[in-house]
């Protein structure tokens, strides 16, 4: 499925989007899919605020600036990607209940002040509000050791998540009972 | 969100119970996979739709009562659409 869109961003979001695609399954659960997605951006942007809170705790000070930028993105390129189809979804979001907008703004835009308040502090002491310890040779054989067992970790999960689904592959081709109700 | 084909108060029994589309189906001895190959939907679709919690589109509508051999009338026509909840 592609628009009208010739340009290179629109090109470059078809293609990245893929809606032809079968994983996207049928009618059903693609609604279900893109609710999903759109459940997955919202708690990304939360998490990305809070993260960026905690970063600014802690000191830093282009983390939580990249952090901030990041939960932004969701809504910017979904507003984007809906104008290109002639949908305004600044203005549906004029629908929103006053309590629901006070929640979000509030949240958001008080978690940003935070972060730019920590910010400052950071800047003008030399350091975060929870200062971190400074680094030790200790400390950087711990965090050396963190960062491998991370990379194995993830070399293992990935050889699980293999395994997963293989597993689940050939189980899906057993026979299925019908009119089973779940 | 998703619109559903019964109330929110409806037991998932009773609702499968009473579906024209499931009625049809079995009075054509076909499985929900087989009506599912044949409609080009997932067999949880066909589940969903049977037990009023998905209403299809009208696409998907027209093809399930050209394979079953009935009228999208007689097979979603009773059901008032009722908005709310996901399938």
């Amino acid at each position: 499925m592609t628009t009208n869109d010739d340009s290179v961003l629109g090109r470059a979001a078809d293609r990245l989007m893929d809606l032809d695609s079968p994983v996207y399954g049928d009618e059903r659960e693609r609604a279900l899919v893109m609710e999903a997605y759109t459940f997955g951006a919202t708690v990304t942007v939360y998490a990305c605020v809070g993260a960026a809170v905690v970063s600014a705790v802690l000191g830093g000070l282009a983390l939580p600036v990249a952090l901030l930028l990041a939960s932004v993105l969701p809504a910017v390129a979904s507003t984007w990607y809906a104008r290109r189809r002639g949908v305004d979804l600044l203005a549906m979001s004029e629908r929103v209940t006053p309590r629901e907008r006070r929640t979000a703004v509030l949240s958001v835009a008080g978690a940003t002040i935070g972060v730019l308040a920590l910010m400052l502090f950071t800047v003008r002491t030399g350091h975060g509000l929870v200062p971190l310890p400074a680094p030790t040779d200790r400390g950087q054989h711990v965090l050396e050791n963190m960062l491998l067992g991370g990379i194995l970790g993830g070399m293992v999960g990935g050889i699980a998540g293999g395994v997963t689904r293989l597993a689940r592959r050939r189980r899906a081709t057993a026979t299925e009972d019908d009119d089973t109700e779940d | 969100m998703t619109t559903r084909l019964t109330g929110p108060s409806t037991p998932r029994g009773a609702a499968a119970a009473e579906s024209p589309v499931r009625l049809r189906r079995r009075a054509l001895k076909i499985t929900q996979a087989e009506l599912a190959a044949a409609t080009e939907v997932s067999r949880q679709t066909i589940i969903a739709i049977e037990q009023g919690d998905y209403a299809p589109s009208v696409f998907l509508a027209l093809r399930i009562a050209r394979t079953l051999g009935s009228t999208v009338e007689d097979l979603f026509g009773a059901a008032e659409p009722d908005t709310g909840g996901s399938a």
